[in-house]
C-alpha cells in the first residue's frame, strides 16, 4: 500500500513539474475597457470591448469571461447573478476581424469568439455585442477575463490576457413635485399678475334712457393645470325690486333707449370702454363676450378659458346698461360672482 | 618508551642508521622546500582587516569592486597589486592552483577606480597582459596593477577600487587573493604582503506578485454638501440611496438639492454622489445618460409617461414649451433664475474624504477633473455653498442635462497626471425651476451612470 502510495505521489510530482506553465508567459493585454450602453442591473444592453493584443502571434480565439470580484485567471470563476449572455450577438469588430461567436463553447458567462487562427495585429481592437442582459446585483463589480488562444475554440494556453470592470448600478432617480396652482383676483382693477386688488363695485350712476350706462372691472388669472382652465360668471341682471333691465342673451350692439344690460371682454368703442385682453398666458374670451362693441349677459356663461397652462391674463369687463324712458325708477343693482374651475 | 626498545636500538645498527638516514631526509626536506616553492608565501606579511564589496552579488553581472585592507609592510615603492579570483582560498595564495569561478569574463574589462590610504597618491594601470607572478594574458581571473610611485608606502588601511568587474556566472563563494609587490613587474621576489577576501554569487531572489484590476463605483446619495468637509463614506459599501428629491417646485425659487424646506421625503437633504476607486493606468472616465420614459423629451425631469410637446429643446435658449409635463433643459451649462422653466445637473465639487493612497483635499486636488458643462460655477474648483435648497436666484453654479439618452462625460481623470483614483466621490447637485405654467404634478428624472476605466 504504502508503495503504491509512494508511486502515485511521485507520478503527482512529476505531473506538476511537467505542467505547462499556461499563463505564466502570457502578456498582459493593454487599453483594454469595456464600456456599457446601459449600466441598470438587469438591463439589455449593448456591451463595447476595447483592447490591444500586444503578442503577434497566431490567435484563434478569443475568450471573455465574466465573473463576480475576482479579475485572475488564476482564481475560479464565479458566474455574476442575473447576467445573460446567451441571447446576445456580436454586432460590430474592429481591428484583428474575422470573428464570430462560438455558440458549443459560449455560455451564459462566456464568450468564445472563433475565427480562422491569424497573427494579431497591434491595433486597438473593438467588440461589440448587444442583447446582453445586464447582472442583477446593483454596485457588484463584475470583472471580465480577456485572453487570446491559438485554438479555435478558447482552449489552451493564453497569449495575452488582461481584466476589464464595470459595477452595474440601479437607476438614480431625481424626484420633485409642482404643486397645483391656480389664481384668480377680481376687483376694479388687478394688477396683471394679481399682486394687486382694488375695489369691489361699481357705481354706473344715473341710467339713461339716451346714451349708453357703462363701467368696467377686471379679473386675472393663471393656473398650471394642464388642460388649463374656465372663468365663468354668474349672478342676475341688474334689478330693483320686481323691476329688472333685460339682459342681452345674444351678442349685441348698444342700443340707448332699449333696456338692455351685458358685458363683454373687449376694448370697445360704442360705447368707449373696456380694455382688450393682456398678459403672457393663453386664456381667451369666450367667442361671444370676444366681440368688440357686443354686449350679452347669461347667467353662468363661460366668460373666458385656456385649453392649457397659462400664465396670468387679466381681462377687462365691460359692463353696458340701457334703459327705456318708461323703465321704472329704483337702485339698480346685480352681483356678479365670478369663478374659475379648473380639472387638476 | 619502553627499556626493550633502548636495548633493541643499541643491539640493531642498521635500525639505528636507517633511523638516522630518516632525520637527515627530514630535516632536509623542511629546509629546502621553501627554496623549490619560490619563498613568497614565506616571505609575504598577512594583509590585515580585509574585505571586498561588491556592488550586485548577482550572477554575472558587471559592478564595481571596492576592497578594503590593512598592509602591514612599510619602506618600498608598492608599484604592483596582483588580484586573482578563485574558487578557493588556498588557490589565491602564491603558489596555489586556481580554479577560476564559472565562465563570465570576470576581470577581463576591469578597470581601475581609485585607490585611497596609499602613501603615494599615483594611480595604478591595468596591465592586461602582466608578467612574472601577474600574468593576465589568457586569464580572466587575474587582474594587474601597475604604477611607478616616487615614494615608499607605509603600513596602513588602504582602498582599492576597481571598476567594471564582471560577476562569476556561477553561484557560491568566491575568493579574491591581493598581493602587493615592490616592482611594476610584480616578481616572485617582489611579494611583500598578501591575503585573501571572499564574497558570493547569490541566487536572486525573485518576488513576483499580481495586482488585480480594481474598479469600484458606486452612485448613491448623501447629505455632504461640501468637497472638503465631511466624508461620503469609507468605501462605496458605505454608499446607499438611489434618489435625491428636489421638494416641492414653486415658480418664485429655483430649488437645489439638497433641499429640506419643503421636502420631508427620505430622500430630501440629500445630494446624488458617483464614488470610483479605479486602479485603470489610463484613468476612469465617468458618465451619465438619461434613461427614457414617455412621449418626447423622455429623458428630462418629467412625469412619468406623459406625452410632452415635441417641440426640440435648444442648447443655447430656452423653448416654449412652457406648459407640458417635461421640465425644460439645456446641454450647455447655465445660471438658473426665477425667469425660466429648466431642469440640471452638475458636479458641485470632488470630495475626497475617504482618499488614503494620495493627497487630495478637495476639487482642486483631485484626480477626478469635472467636464466642462458640470464644473460648478464653471470657472474654478470652488464649492458654492450658497446653491442650496430654495433660493431666490440666480445659481452660483451652471447646471446643465442631456435628455437623449446619449452617455454624456461628467469627470475624467485620463488626462489627469495620476489617473487612478482612490475613492473620490462627486457630489451631484440638480437644481429646478418651474414656471407658472409648468404642469403640476410628481416629477421624475433617471440617470444611468457609468464608470469606464482603460486598464
Amino acid at each position: 500500500m504504502l508503495k503504491w502510495l509512494s508511486l502515485c505521489l511521485a507520478v503527482l510530482v512529476c505531473l506538476i513539474l511537467m505542467r505547462p506553465p499556461q499563463n505564466a508567459a502570457a502578456a498582459i493585454i493593454e487599453q483594454r475597457s469595456i464600456t456599457v450602453t446601459s449600466n441598470v442591473i438587469s438591463a439589455v444592453t449593448t456591451h463595447k470591448f476595447q483592447f490591444l493584443l500586444p503578442s503577434p502571434d497566431n490567435v484563434g480565439s478569443l475568450t471573455l469571461e465574466y465573473c463576480d470580484g475576482n479579475p485572475l485567471f488564476d482564481f475560479p470563476c464565479v458566474p455574476p447573478a442575473g447576467l445573460d449572455l446567451s441571447p446576445a450577438v456580436l454586432s460590430s469588430q474592429a481591428g484583428n476581424t474575422g470573428f464570430t461567436i462560438d455558440s458549443a463553447d459560449s455560455t451564459s458567462n462566456q464568450f468564445v469568439l472563433t475565427r480562422t487562427a491569424a497573427p494579431a495585429i497591434p491595433v486597438l481592437n473593438t467588440y461589440v455585442f448587444d442583447n446582453i442582459k445586464n447582472p442583477s446585483t446593483p454596485g457588484n463589480t463584475v470583472y471580465i477575463r480577456i485572453a487570446s488562444h491559438a485554438s479555435a475554440d478558447g482552449s489552451g494556453a493564453n497569449i495575452d490576457k488582461g481584466g476589464v470592470a464595470f459595477a452595474p448600478q440601479s437607476e438614480f432617480d431625481v424626484n420633485a413635485f409642482v404643486p397645483p396652482f391656480l389664481q384668480l383676483c377680481v376687483g376694479v382693477s388687478v394688477a396683471p399678475d394679481c399682486s394687486s386688488i382694488v375695489g369691489d363695485s361699481i357705481d354706473l350712476g344715473i341710467l339713461s334712457s339716451t346714451t349708453a350706462n357703462k363701467g368696467q372691472s377686471q379679473y386675472a388669472v393663471a393656473t398650471n393645470d394642464l388642460t388649463g382652465y374656465n372663468v365663468f360668471a354668474t349672478g342676475t341682471t341688474m334689478t330693483s325690486g320686481n323691476n329688472i333691465i333685460p339682459a342681452l342673451a345674444l351678442p349685441t350692439a348698444s342700443l340707448p333707449g332699449t333696456g338692455q344690460f351685458g358685458i363683454n371682454l373687449r376694448a370697445n368703442l360704442i360705447p368707449v370702454v373696456g380694455q382688450d385682453p393682456v398678459g403672457l398666458g393663453t386664456g381667451v374670451p369666450s367667442a361671444n363676450y370676444g366681440i368688440p362693441n357686443r354686449f350679452l349677459y347669461n347667467d353662468g356663461d363661460n366668460l373666458s378659458s385656456s385649453p392649457l397652462p397659462s400664465n396670468y391674463n387679466r381681462m377687462t369687463v365691460s359692463y353696458l346698461v340701457n334703459v327705456p324712458k318708461g323703465q321704472s325708477p329704483g337702485i339698480y343693482s346685480t352681483t356678479i360672482t365670478y369663478i374659475a374651475v379648473v380639472q387638476f | 618508551m619502553s627499556k626493550k626498545f633502548f636495548v633493541f636500538a643499541r643491539d640493531n645498527r642498521l635500525f639505528t642508521r636507517l633511523m638516522l638516514l630518516f632525520t637527515a631526509a627530514a630535516l632536509s626536506v623542511m629546509w629546502l622546500t621553501p627554496v623549490f616553492m619560490g619563498n613568497a608565501k614565506a616571505a609575504t606579511a598577512q594583509i590585515t582587516n580585509r574585505k571586498v564589496t561588491i556592488g550586485s552579488g548577482q550572477s554575472g553581472v558587471s559592478n564595481t569592486y571596492t576592497f578594503n585592507f590593512t598592509t602591514v609592510t612599510s619602506g618600498f615603492h608598492l608599484d604592483g597589486i596582483k588580484l586573482i579570483v578563485c574558487t578557493t582560498a588556498i588557490g589565491t595564495y602564491p603558489g596555489g592552483t586556481c580554479t577560476k569561478p564559472g565562465t563570465s569574463s570576470l576581470f577581463s574589462t576591469a578597470a581601475f577606480g581609485s585607490i585611497s590610504g596609499f602613501t603615494d597618491t599615483t594611480v595604478f594601470t591595468v596591465d592586461t597582459a602582466g608578467a612574472n607572478d601577474c600574468v593576465a594574458t589568457a586569464h580572466v581571473e587575474v587582474l594587474c596593477l601597475k604604477r611607478t610611485s616616487a615614494s615608499n608606502d607605509t603600513a596602513g588601511a588602504k582602498t582599492l577600487v576597481i571598476n567594471t568587474v564582471t560577476n562569476p556566472n556561477v553561484t557560491g563563494a568566491f575568493y579574491i587573493g591581493i598581493t602587493t609587490y615592490n616592482a611594476n613587474n610584480w616578481p616572485s621576489a617582489g611579494a611583500k604582503d598578501a591575503g585573501t577576501v571572499a564574497s558570493a554569487v547569490v541566487t536572486t531572489l525573485q518576488v513576483n506578485a499580481l495586482v488585480a484590476e480594481v474598479l469600484n463605483f458606486c452612485v448613491g446619495s448623501t447629505t455632504v454638501d461640501s468637497d472638503s468637509t465631511g466624508t461620503v463614506a469609507s468605501d462605496c459599501t458605505g454608499v446607499s440611496g438611489s434618489s435625491v428629491n428636489l421638494g416641492v417646485l414653486d415658480s418664485g425659487k429655483v430649488n437645489i438639492t439638497p433641499v429640506s424646506t419643503t421636502c420631508t421625503a427620505a430622500d430630501c437633504g440629500k445630494n446624488g454622489v458617483a464614488m470610483v476607486r479605479s486602479n485603470a493606468i489610463n484613468g476612469t472616465v465617468v458618465y451619465y445618460d438619461a434613461i427614457a420614459n414617455g412621449t418626447n423629451h423622455t429623458g428630462t425631469l418629467r412625469v412619468s409617461g406623459s406625452t410632452c410637446n415635441a417641440t426640440a429643446n435648444n442648447s443655447s435658449s430656452d423653448t416654449t414649451d412652457n406648459t407640458d409635463q417635461c421640465f425644460n433643459v439645456r446641454t450647455t451649462a447655465g445660471f438658473f433664475d426665477t425667469t425660466t422653466e429648466r431642469f440640471g445637473m452638475t458636479v458641485a465639487g470632488v470630495n475626497c474624504g475617504s482618499t488614503t493612497s494620495y493627497t487630495c483635499t478637495g476639487t482642486g486636488t483631485a484626480n477626478l477633473v469635472r467636464a466642462s458643462n458640470y464644473n460648478g460655477d464653471g470657472s474654478t474648483n470652488t464649492y458654492q455653498t450658497t446653491d442650496i435648497d430654495e433660493i431666490n436666484g440666480p445659481s452660483a453654479n451652471k447646471y446643465a442635462w442631456d435628455e437623449s439618452g446619449t452617455a454624456t462625460q461628467i469627470a475624467s481623470s485620463a488626462s489627469s497626471t495620476v489617473k487612478q483614483v482612490d475613492d473620490e466621490a462627486l457630489i451631484l447637485k440638480f437644481a429646478a425651476h418651474p414656471l407658472i405654467t409648468t404642469p403640476f404634478g410628481s416629477y421624475q428624472a433617471q440617470a444611468d451612470f457609468i464608470a469606464v476605466s482603460t486598464y
